[in-house]
């Protein structure tokens, strides 16, 4: 076999196993993100909302251990929550936080980690802390009409007496059409029935919308993981600061899910600082390529770089400060 | 003449598309190639939405109203992987990945020397004996004598052994040097480690990277200097009596768990 072809080869069996491995996880967010839309209605989200900022933002960093669910699900469901009125910076802390506080992912870090379980308390703990700060800073951030506006042809039509545009600008169109109009017109079995039909359409929009970014973000990570010799990324260096730079930057490039990458982080130790372990793994879920080209679907460009900017420097801060402290 | 729904049918048959390629990958057994086995019954799961999905899109193929006569592209970026899948047909993770990719050195010797760390065999135990379930009897094989090797290895050295798995490579090796090693798998290809054991094999068998054998030896040790500013370190290195070339198994990689 010539270079070329075992390169081909690699190539297609990691860009298709992340689709494979992702692709379940996403159709589940896209379904909770459908019965969001359709049972939750903007004044609840608004009632359940602490008003208190500082409570809602913490109070969403916790959300992870009744709310288990990986980084490649929570993006369907934060869209929908930032469309249906969740303040940003909730929403933001609230992605950020449950891929890493989940209970799955810190089993699997216990696990992973079997004589040093003081890794998992780093994780968790600066997983939130950070996720909190971010959040933080994100609301202080000037940001208004961060979202975008879905920019594809294809949508699929819900109910069929209301046009496109109705679909675009009225968020609680569904609720309204659902709940109301159908309800009196016809019986509770065809409600049902439409409700359930209803769920069916926003599924498959979500999951076109968001399942065309996760193949994109999984071509650019596998490229990535094909091209880039893991020795050329570890010349970087294994100092203090260096070594979270090349932990960060391979978290970033290996889009592997948080559910399975504290067993490759098991095998850093011993060869990198504590702190940039630690930033491997509280960085990986937050960002990675995967992610962020999904999340290029939901916001624009000035606002995606900001946030990536921000989290990325408040990862890397916190790796310092282990780094700093534990030595 | 009638119009047509054009994007409204495209996301009809990527659906059935899709369809089609996990019910093949799971037919065939191909997708142990992509992912670990405990992840199939989350693609089983996939199948069963999307052929919901896929019937009530078939309702939406005659809705007219709301259509674009403009295709949207997006429908071959979905095709990408199932036509990339389809036309690469790859068989095999290759050493050339694990280079790029693989263990977290630079060199063969820490590689090796990752089992003989004590708290990494912790990990590598603990699941092993909690769950063989995954692995295939080949793939039990391999994991055992790599983890007598890293926690037992008094009582493995100088006993039998009989693993399979792909040749790997260095250029520093020695003559007659390579390692037998497997690819292992937590979730999915994306996020494997190679392990492997250093053999030498002394007869004139034509050794060649990512060739899959079966070798059967006796565990014995060296001292190994991986790069020159190494310090020599004692390794585990199987003295193989025979070799024999095998086709590439259906299910390639280890599970630790």
């Amino acid at each position: 076999m010539t270079n070329l072809t075992q390169k081909l080869d690699g190539f297609t069996i990691i860009f298709t196993s992340i689709i494979l491995e992702a692709i379940p996880f996403v159709l589940i967010g896209a379904i909770v993100s459908s019965f969001i839309q359709l049972f939750v209605s903007e004044k609840t989200i608004q009632s359940l909302l602490p008003k208190n900022k500082y409570v809602a933002i913490i109070g969403a960093s916790f959300m992870g251990i009744i709310f288990p669910v990986c980084e490649c699900a929570i993006i369907p469901i934060m869209r929908r929550l930032v469309k249906k009125g969740v303040p940003l910076d909730v929403a933001i802390t609230f992605m950020l936080s449950v891929p890493i506080l989940n209970p799955i992912v810190l089993l699997s870090t216990y696990y992973a980690f079997t004589g040093q379980p003081s890794m998992v308390l780093y994780r968790g703990i600066l997983g939130a802390f950070g996720a909190i700060i971010i959040g933080l800073i994100v609301g202080r951030l000037n940001h208004r009409n961060v979202l975008k506006i879905s920019a594809t042809n294809f949508e699929p039509s819900c109910c069929t007496n209301h046009n496109h545009e109705e679909h675009l600008d009225q968020e609680e169109h569904h609720h309204e059409c659902t709940q109301d109009t159908v309800h009196i017109r016809i019986g509770v079995n065809q409600t049902k029935r439409k409700i359930l039909s209803s769920i069916i359409d926003h599924t498959s929009h979500e999951f076109f919308e968001v399942g065309r970014f996760l193949i994109i973000g999984a071509f650019l990570s596998a490229l990535m993981q094909t091209l880039l010799p893991r020795t050329t990324l570890m010349a970087i260096g294994k100092g203090p600061i260096n070594s979270i730079i090349v932990l960060m930057l391979l978290a970033f490039v290996l889009s592997i899910c948080s559910e399975a990458d504290a067993f490759i982080a098991r095998t850093f130790v011993g060869q990198f600082t504590q702190g940039s372990i630690v930033a491997f793994l509280i960085f990986g879920p937050m960002l990675d390529i995967k992610n962020m080209i999904m999340l290029s679907a939901t916001f624009k460009a000035k606002f995606l770089l900001k946030l990536v900017t921000v989290i990325t420097i408040v990862c890397f801060l916190l790796a310092l400060m282990v780094n700093i402290i534990i030595g | 003449m009638k119009k047509v729904n054009i994007n409204a049918w495209m996301w009809f048959f990527v659906l059935i598309v899709y369809c089609v390629f996990m019910i093949h990958l799971i037919v065939s057994n191909r997708i142990l190639l992509f992912i670990h086995p405990k992840m199939i019954k989350y693609i089983a799961f996939t199948i069963i939405v999307f052929i919901i999905l896929i019937s009530r899109q078939i309702i939406q193929l005659n809705n007219i109203k709301n259509s674009s006569n403009k295709l949207d592209l997006s429908f071959l970026i979905f095709m990408l992987p199932v036509i990339l899948t389809v036309i690469v047909n790859p068989n095999q993770l290759n050493a050339k990945t694990a280079v790029n990719k693989g263990i977290n050195i630079p060199s063969v010797s820490q590689q090796l020397e990752v089992p003989d760390e004590t708290e990494k065999s912790e990990e590598l135990v603990q699941p092993i004996q909690v769950e063989v379930g995954y692995n295939t009897q080949e793939g039990k094989d391999f994991l055992d004598v790599i983890e007598g090797i890293s926690n037992d290895f008094e009582n493995v050295l100088g006993t039998k052994v009989e693993i399979s798995g792909f040749i790997f490579l260095q250029e520093d090796f020695n003559e007659g040097q390579f390692v037998i090693s497997r690819y292992m798998m937590n979730c999915c290809a994306a996020d494997v480690q190679l392990i492997g054991v250093l053999c030498k094999y002394s007869d004139d068998y034509p050794l060649v990277a990512n060739e899959w054998i079966k070798i059967s030896g006796i565990v014995d040790q060296i001292m190994y200097k991986g790069s020159s500013d190494e310090e020599e370190i004692e390794m585990a290195q199987i003295i193989v009596s025979e070799v024999e070339g095998i086709i590439i198994p259906d299910d390639q990689y280890v599970y630790p768990y």
